[in-house]
């Protein structure tokens, strides 16, 4: 993965800042009435956010009523906490408020993540190889491909990943594990879950190539049951 | 698709990929281009990339995304 962000965008512009964000800093920076006005400014607006991109998920986590909006009122709470703390890092590179509501959003999303590892506690030490064909979207009715892909797999899995990679892979390949769950039930982060498995993902890939079953290129494939 | 090509597709990566991290740095400013009409793939290609391949960026993405596009909804309403 890319190491440095010089390449990119942000950090290289220093705008000056539109009125609307330099109100919401100067605001948020100060100290006394003006702080407090801001800071209930913004905790309204977050949880305006909040209770929309909840709303927005909940069909996809079946959380709903009063749970759905004590939610949104944790995640709006929490990132308040966060801008506070980092409102001298905005860079002016975006209104204040799209930099905001980035927080909101996050903090929703670990809500939705918890919610579901708490509900679930999922078993991600389990190690079924059966399920790869099926998480792969392979016609059942193709055995011998699919023993043979499995046994390929597997043996990459044992050769080339240490534990944690190892269980992050089959947490999230095999059991279909959310990777944000997998963060709740680690305590990690979403990066380092993701970094892990981006390793371990490229670490089988070229095992898999060097033996043939996948091409050393990007695209062509060589002989794969040779 | 065969399982071979799904087995690729799953274990495919990028080095472009800028990660979580850096993805959540730069987000907004990729979004507000996005909403603006703009293509932010020139100058922030690893946060394309890693939208394409981290899911639940992309699905915070998607979130700010409907944040902006409903504040310009609600500004051109009002």
């Amino acid at each position: 993965m890319s190491e440095g962000p010089d390449d990119l965008l942000g950090r290289q512009l220093s705008p000056q800042l539109d009125e609307a964000s330099a109100s919401w800093v100067s605001g948020l920076s100060c100290i006394g009435p003006e702080r407090e006005l801001a800071v209930d400014r913004l905790h309204a607006l977050l949880l305006r956010i909040a209770r929309a991109e909840a709303a927005r998920r909940s069909g996809l986590n079946g959380i709903t009523g009063p749970e759905l909006d004590d939610l949104a009122h944790q995640a709006a709470s929490d990132a308040a906490m966060s801008i506070l703390r980092k409102v001298h890092d905005f860079r002016g590179d975006s209104k204040f408020t799209t930099w905001a509501y980035k927080f909101v959003i996050f903090e929703v999303a670990n809500r939705f993540a918890r919610h579901v590892w708490r509900r679930e506690r999922t078993q991600f030490d389990e190690e079924d190889w059966d399920r790869l064909p099926g998480r792969l979207g392979t016609d059942p009715e193709d055995v011998a491909e699919s023993r043979a892909l499995v046994a390929a797999v597997h043996e990459a899995v044992e050769q080339e990943l240490t534990p944690h990679q190892r269980r992050i892979f089959v947490a999230i390949a095999l059991d279909a594990t959310p990777l944000d769950v997998l963060v709740a039930e680690l305590g990690s982060n979403r990066n380092a879950i993701y970094k892990t498995l981006f390793d371990a993902r490229r670490k089988l890939r070229a095992h898999l190539a060097a033996h043939g079953y996948l091409a050393t290129g990007s695209s062509t494939k060589l002989g794969r049951h040779g | 698709m065969s399982s071979w090509d799904a087995l690729e597709s799953m274990l495919e990566t990028d080095a472009r990929d800028a990660g979580c991290a850096e993805t959540f740095e730069l987000i907004h400013a990729y979004a507000e281009i996005v909403v603006s009409g703009g293509d932010p793939e020139a100058t922030m290609p690893g946060i394309t990339v890693h939208l394409e391949s981290c899911g639940p960026c992309a699905e915070d993405y998607l979130g700010l995304l409907s944040a902006l596009r409903a504040e310009t909804d609600s500004s051109v309403e009002g």
